[in-house]
């Protein structure tokens, strides 16, 4: 299964990127992380483990990233949420004159798809993008 | 800057044009390195693949080596390249998709490289792999975690979340390409060395040392694959 989202930001691509790349800046940007232990990060590669408010209770999450400097992060999780067998994804980063077109999209497979509702996954991800656009924007205009 | 001219100088060679007299000055075209248009299509494509990076400039002939290392670092993160590269390539008589499929099947590797003794699959969906490898070393077993993202008939580049103990940071890759009838296989290693660690067990010439080791680490790698892929065609 797949989705994607389109969103533009008003910053140059290398901020957008910037702000994607550093995964410790997750928990100021998104108000449903709980926290983000780094394992690995020389830059281009990384491993962490990131823990999300669900509902009533906290999920974490481990994930790799392979980042591609203002252009591309994609990402895998090793251990995805219970939901999920599988989830993968890739953030791209493209100019537009002077703004930032972010492309994310996401493919996973579910362990029960009776109890799955796609609905729910794309609040998230477009959550993601707002919550994202909202910081970086807010950055640019001082 | 250095570290970026050696790479750009490194792409140039990949193109078969000899760069020993390259300058930051020299430019791109005829007057300069000699590349056609389409050598300057290809050379920017190559490095936006070294990189890792968009360029979304297009070179001229005009162009020179100091643009080029320019646009090449304002389009890389705000952290830097990697402290030491190495890298060797070898031509082998065998295609590039058998090539890729032998260093890709990590699972296959025990019984192909008499060092590694064992294979653990953490995780493989055909382009991410995670696996635990044990391997028979001069200093006894040591069991190595490998991230991998391999692009079928192309490319494969790993980290290792847990490098040897002198390294802060250690990933690489192998490149495939066609030469001919042949593959040209290429290997890369680039490291950040966790500096204590490094002195204590390379107390001189740390940094040449640690290079050296890898060095040798990939061309024992690349000599091995080509014995084994070539005796098998």
């Amino acid at each position: 299964m797949k989705i994607v989202k389109q969103l533009t930001v008003n910053a140059p691509v290398g901020v957008v990127y910037g702000f994607y790349a550093d995964i410790r800046k997750w928990k100021e940007v998104m108000d449903d992380v709980v926290g983000v232990s780094v394992f690995y990060d020389d830059g281009f590669h990384q491993e962490f483990d990131m823990t999300v408010q669900r509902g009533s209770g906290q999920e974490t999450v481990r994930s790799v990233r392979f980042c591609y400097p203002c252009s591309s992060i994609e990402i895998f999780q090793t251990k995805p949420s219970p939901l999920f067998t599988s989830m993968s994804g890739v953030w791209r980063f493209l100019e537009e004159n002077g703004a930032t077109l972010i492309e994310a999209t996401r493919q996973f497979e579910v362990k029960e798809e009776a109890s799955f509702n796609m609905a729910v996954l794309e609040k998230f991800l477009q959550h993601n993008l707002d919550s994202f656009k909202k910081r970086i924007e807010a950055s640019c205009t001082g | 800057m250095c570290a970026v001219i050696e790479e750009v100088k490194s792409v140039i060679d990949e193109l078969g044009i000899d760069c020993s007299k390259m300058s930051g000055q020299s430019k791109l075209g005829e007057t300069g390195i000699g590349l056609d248009s389409q050598e300057i299509i290809d050379f920017t494509c190559m490095l936006e693949k070294r990189f890792k990076i968009k360029l979304s400039t297009s070179f001229t002939k005009k162009s020179d080596i100091e643009e080029v290392v320019r646009c090449i670092q304002e389009k890389q993160s705000p952290r830097k390249l990697f402290e030491g590269k190495i890298e060797a390539s070898l031509n082998v008589n065998c295609p590039v998709e058998k090539a890729y499929q032998a260093i890709y099947e990590m699972e296959k590797w025990p019984g192909k490289l008499p060092h590694v003794k064992r294979i653990e699959t953490l995780y493989n969906d055909g382009v991410y792999q995670e696996f635990l490898m044990d391997v028979q070393s001069d200093t006894g077993m040591i069991q190595v975690r490998s991230i991998r993202r391999c692009l079928a008939g192309e490319e494969i580049t790993f980290f290792q979340p847990t490098p040897p103990k002198f390294l802060e940071h250690h990933c690489g890759g192998w490149s495939f390409q066609k030469e001919g009838s042949l593959c040209k296989i290429r290997t890369w290693h680039q490291w950040n060395l966790k500096k204590g660690k490094a002195q204590e067990l390379f107390p001189e010439q740390t940094e040449e040392r640690v290079a050296k080791l890898l060095q040798a680490h990939a061309e024992l790698a690349l000599n091995t694959w080509k014995v084994l892929l070539e005796k098998v065609l």
